[in-house]
């Protein structure tokens, strides 16, 4: 499990809090969506979380208490807890070691400094390549991938760790609706094997497979809920996320009687029941 | 000012098939297009004949009713602005300011100086309008490129991809800067594998297919069009899908 109590993070001294007391527990083995607007503090909370805060601001001040597995942090990780979190961030070149040409050169590093070698390494590389579809892209050079291909290869090096947790950095933002769905089918065939925690402004994901769903706005939790309660107050959100046709989904299931049975195959799917 | 495609065909010399095969549909001004399809469908090649960068090899195409046959790409380019993939492809001053005006400076345009305020300011631009294009990083490069065009003046826009490559702050931006060309009266044509992107935009989606036109219509209508959705690669975001099935 991942959670965090009365999280306060500022950048620096004196300056103001990016978040102002979050508090919440994502199950073990459950996914949950992080839901909020660009500048929430949606990153800075993943990075929190995942140890890497220090990476990007060396200054910041923070109070409150983060607990991974069963570690308590007081206040946060002041080291990079890998491999037990996986932490994928929104830029895929951040997310590389700039210590590998290629493919397979950039994961088997990740695995060497595990101590994973020989036919196990090359076994794992296989495995989290294959699991995006990415087989043939192994021998490539990172410079020759497209943004597309970048992004499976970082993710791609995030698995190949297996770590229990995993927390994702806007995993679809960039991602078409056929890569989205993609994604969509890694993380529901993950789900019980590792706790996740992803990051988005549209709710679409987390609709389609979060536990549990968080709404953070300017630092502060607006709601910690399940898909039901989110798709009942979706409204309240507009301001903040992109909701698209979300409403006319909550009307058209109030307008459904009990026995159409493909708003019940939908209700099931989307956790309404 | 509209567009019309009567039985256009494209062959590229030494190539074994049509890129673009008898391909006719007409946009009225003011719509906003979507045009998908696979890699390979002809979409870019579709683009580049707006502005007469290729030419057809049967067919005929009309810019506000006149036939852009023999009319020069120079003359065409007062019309049709085009922005491609990738921006390296078309970016060569030595500052953005002007990287943007270098088009209205050759359409010899007057008010030069606000038009290219006006799209620095669209595109988010205003506070690099002094450095060195390789200078930027990747999106704001594309958006440089969208810039560039929107300074034409030009009654019809065509992007190519406009949001590969950009995070999502950089897309909420290019959504903004469409709304804005939209209401503004301006057609666009818009190539893109993301229909999340821009439905709510979209007035008509062409859906190519090996070169060949499989859809001409709106968004609602290829919605249940699954035969063509999966000929073309093209998916609905995942709560449209699920008000579509609701609303069955």
């Amino acid at each position: 499990m991942i959670a965090c109590r009365s999280l306060h993070v500022a950048y620096g001294t004196g300056q103001p809090d990016v978040l102002c007391g979050p508090s919440f527990t994502v199950p073990s083995g459950s996914i949950c969506a992080l839901l909020g607007p660009t500048g929430a503090g949606k990153s800075t909370l993943l990075h929190t979380l995942s140890g890497t805060l220090g990476m990007f601001h060396h200054a910041a001040q923070c109070s409150g208490s983060v607990i991974v597995n069963e570690e308590t942090f007081v206040p946060v990780p002041r080291r990079v807890l890998f491999p037990a979190v996986g932490m994928l961030m929104q830029e895929p070149h951040l997310q590389f070691s700039g210590m590998a040409e290629t493919v397979e050169g950039e994961l088997k590093w990740t695995l060497d400094n595990l101590g994973i070698v020989g036919g196990a390494a090359q076994k794992q590389i296989s495995v989290a390549l294959d699991r995006f579809g990415c087989s043939a892209l192994r021998a490539r050079t990172l410079r020759s991938l497209s943004g597309g291909e970048l992004h499976r290869i970082a993710f791609a090096s995030v698995l190949v760790a297996r770590p229990s947790l995993l927390l994702l950095d806007e995993p679809v933002a960039s991602l078409d609706q056929n890569a989205r769905a993609q994604v969509a089918r890694l993380l529901d065939s993950l789900r019980g094997e590792a706790t996740i925690l992803f990051t988005d402004s549209d709710p679409d994901l987390a609709m389609r497979l979060a536990d549990r769903i968080i709404v953070l706005d300017s630092g502060t939790l607006r709601l910690d809920a399940s898909r039901k309660t989110f798709l009942d107050t979706v409204d309240a959100f507009g301001d903040i996320l992109t909701v698209t046709t979300w409403p006319r989904v909550r009307e058209r299931f109030a307008a459904s009687g009990p026995s159409s049975p493909t708003a019940r195959r939908l209700r099931r799917t989307l956790g309404q029941t | 000012m509209s567009i019309h495609f009567d039985h256009v065909t494209v062959r590229y010399p030494n190539a074994p098939q049509d890129a673009l095969r008898n391909v006719s549909f007409a946009l009225p001004s003011a719509s906003f297009a979507l045009l998908v399809g696979h890699n390979g469908a002809g979409k870019s090649t579709l683009v580049r004949l707006l502005n007469g960068m290729i030419r057809p090899t049967a067919g005929v195409i009309a810019v506000n009713g006149r036939s852009t046959d023999g009319i020069p790409t120079s003359r065409l380019a007062a019309e049709v602005a085009v922005t491609f993939q990738n921006p390296a492809d078309q970016l060569f001053a030595t500052t953005v300011r002007d990287e943007v005006a270098f088009g209205p400076r050759n359409l010899r345009l007057p008010d030069i100086d606000d038009h290219v305020s006006d799209a620095l300011a669209l595109c988010g631009l205003t506070t690099v309008a002094d450095r060195h294009p390789y200078d930027l990083s990747l999106a704001e490069r594309k958006l440089l490129t969208i810039a560039s065009a929107v300074a034409m003046q030009t009654p019809i826009l065509a992007f190519d991809e406009p949001n590969a490559g950009l995070s999502q702050p950089e897309r909420h931006r290019l959504h903004r800067i469409f709304l804005t060309l939209k209401e503004r009266g301006s057609m666009l044509l818009v190539i893109s594998h993301d229909l999340g992107q821009f439905l709510s935009l979209t007035d008509r989606i062409i859906a190519l297919d090996g070169g060949s036109l499989v859809y001409d219509g709106t968004p609602s209508g290829l919605s249940d069009a699954e035969k063509i959705l999966r000929r073309t690669g093209v998916r609905f975001p995942f709560s449209e899908r699920v008000v579509q099935l609701l609303e069955k």
